[in-house]
């Protein structure tokens, strides 16, 4: 196997207790053990577990050609629901760790003062956030990428609401928004750990015939049908969301963004305070905002053209748009300026759905599909983001041959799910492209790394393991709110699970 | 030939930067490309900077931009100054297809008669 042509090698613990920050080798044994990403995840998260850690990984093919190659994950135990939770990470955020240096980064412990991490050209260094901490999301993400004077510096990150322990808080991809809605951005903010930095000028090798082979499979996923449109929106619309509703967005779309190496352009830039048709740059310095995740716009979809001012705020304080969207609701909240200030209060409060009276709320998904039973299911196991649809994209499940039965279903969304978290695979573009098999991603896997027992069988059984095993640490798994509960759900959940012991 | 950037198809995937690196060096990374993404993300305002033999192309959205060596490039900051170090674009002359626009999935990217 030739390690090198998708990981740097290196492991980076950082102690926050103690202040410091030390390397280990990844090894070849480690990956040929468990692949990759969200598996070398727990078993890092497992290994450190008196500690509480945080972990932050990379797939096996993150930052390589393989087609949307973007994603890595982040692995902890949710303060707000008590259990284990692997977030996917898109954007460029995951790729600029890997080039950082580092494959992996475990947090462990707590500091007493504010702290940063940084990573740059195979250098970790944890150093004082006196100066960002208070400051929200997009002030931070200034501050720090003028500071170490480039632009190009990705971040993971946390506003006022996770320093202020809100449990709503969630963790920021640079200045926007990340699929977190497990609340880890009060998770970053207990320990005091206001921000990640990484820029890196590192390279992996490439095993001969790998780009060629990964632009094939990059043509052939862009014959399916998504690939015809682009943008956000347009997974609102393949989901089902009704037309009338996305029209005020509808008249703010700028252009659409690309995560790294993704052919599908799932983020939209909406201009607010300038035309949409703006070409020149702008005069403004925030004249808008990216939409990064459909789980939160469906959300506050009530907000109607107040959408995006209120999401603006949202990122700004470091919030989970898909809660804030319940709570506003709930709170009959609907004009703009009235629920930009309420977001703001937010942030400084603790926050418990539960007790504001909003059902279902902790880790659960708004599509329109969320009461399917494989849709129940799968909040469940409740181990992956729900941020993340619950459903094949494009054209839904006929379009995968997967039949009726809800077990199968919720399977094949697990399956998916886990295995573009070992490899690194962004989530939105595995569910948007069932021609992108996952023997083909093992396919890509064998030979970026020139490893022929990287087979479909192989990645499935780890994918398995990887949400047993997660499911495993929690008893409160599998439990769901009583409002849902049902005969036909506990059943199918025993089902679900024996799938998993064969 | 010369290297087409028609702007605004580009999604911002920086496939393509990698793909030139892979042609100069034959490894992963960005950083010997001779094409690199300009972005102020905050404004969304993007697009590819290609230095050239004899200049430099900016690929602006609201429409294409030589900057002849030496002079200043407007609105780009720091983080843009590394592509005036690069190895020049040699248009992929040994290559059956430029790697560039192979690997671009928009169609941002083309060859034309010069
Ligand atoms: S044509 Fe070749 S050398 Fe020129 S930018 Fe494209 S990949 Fe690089
Ligand atoms: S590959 Fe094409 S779409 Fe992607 S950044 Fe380059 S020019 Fe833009």
């Amino acid at each position: 196997m030739d390690i090198e042509n998708a990981y740097m090698g290196r492991i980076l613990v950082a102690d926050l207790n103690e202040g410091t920050c030390e390397e280990e080798e990844l090894t070849e044994e480690m990956v040929k053990e468990h692949i990759g990403g969200a598996v070398i995840n727990l078993a890092l998260y497992k290994q450190h577990v008196d500690r509480n850690p945080i972990v932050f990984g990379t797939g096996l093919l993150t930052g390589t050609f393989a087609p949307s190659s973007c994603a890595g994950v982040m692995t902890g135990k949710s303060p707000v629901t008590g259990r284990v939770c692997h977030v996917p990470l898109s954007w460029q955020t995951a790729v600029e760790l890997k080039y950082s240096g580092y494959d992996f980064v475990v947090v462990l412990g707590e500091s007493d003062k504010p702290v940063r991490l940084w990573l740059h050209d195979e250098l970790a260094e944890l150093a004082d956030a006196g100066e960002v901490w208070g400051r929200d999301v997009w002030q931070t993400t200034d501050k720090l990428r003028y500071e170490h004077g480039d632009d190009y510096v990705q971040l993971i990150g946390i506003g006022p609401a996770g320093e202020k322990g809100c449990r709503i808080a969630q963790i920021s991809e640079g200045a926007w928004g990340s699929r977190d809605v497990f609340g880890m951005g009060l998770a970053m903010g207990a320990r005091k750990l206001k921000a990640i930095a990484m820029r890196g000028l590192g390279s992996l090798e490439v095993a001969d015939g790998f780009f060629d082979e990964c632009l094939e499979a990059q043509q052939e996923l862009r014959k399916g049908a998504s690939f015809e449109k682009q943008g956000l929106v347009a997974l609102l619309e393949a989901l089902g969301v009704d037309a009338a509703d996305l029209e005020p967005i509808k008249q703010k779309v700028h252009r659409h963004v690309a995560s790294f190496n993704c052919a599908y352009a799932a983020n939209t830039f909406l201009m607010i305070d300038e035309p949409p048709g703006l070409l020149k740059e702008s005069k403004k310095d925030e004249p808008g905002l990216l939409l990064t995740d459909p789980a939160g716009v469906i959300s506050l979809l009530f907000l109607k053209e107040g959408l995006p001012v209120v999401l603006r705020e949202i990122n700004r304080q470091g919030l989970d748009p898909v809660a804030c969207g319940a709570l506003l609701k709930k709170e009959g909240v609907a004009e703009a300026g009235e629920a930009v200030k309420r977001v703001q209060a937010l942030a400084g409060e603790e926050v418990d759905l539960e007790d504001a009276g909003v059902e279902n709320v902790y880790g659960i998904a708004p599509w329109p599909l969320s009461e399917a039973l494989e849709a129940r299911l799968i909040q469940a196991v409740s181990v992956f983001s729900h941020a993340v649809p619950l459903s094949p994209l494009g054209g839904g499940w006929a379009d995968v041959s997967v039949g009726e039965n809800p077990v199968e279903r919720a399977q094949w969304w697990l399956d998916r799910m886990a295995v573009s978290s070992i490899l690194g695979i962004c989530p939105i573009a595995a569910l948007l492209s069932p021609e992108f098999t996952l023997q083909k991603m093992a396919e890509l896997g064998a030979k970026a790394v020139d490893w022929d027992e990287l087979t479909e069988e192989a990645l499935l059984k780890q994918a398995r393991k990887l949400v047993q095993e997660t499911h495993a640490l929690d008893e409160a798994n599998g439990t769901v709110p009583s409002s849902w509960a049902s005969a036909d759900l506990d059943g199918a959940l025993e089902k679900l699970r024996q799938g998993w012991e064969g | 030939m010369e290297l087409a950037v028609e702007s605004l198809k580009c999604i911002g995937c920086r496939v393509c930067e990698y793909a030139c690196n892979y042609h100069h060096d034959m490894d992963c990374s960005p950083n010997g490309a001779s094409l690199m993404l300009h972005r102020t993300e905050k404004r969304n305002y993007f697009g590819m900077m290609v230095k050239r033999e004899k200049d430099l192309l900016l690929a602006r959205p609201e429409g294409p931009e030589v900057v002849p060596p030496g002079e200043q490039v407007e609105g780009a900051g720091a983080s843009s100054k590394p592509i005036l170090m690069r190895a020049p674009c040699d248009l992929c002359e040994d290559e059956d297809e430029p790697f560039c626009v192979k690997a671009c999935p928009t169609g941002c990217l083309s060859m034309v008669e010069s």
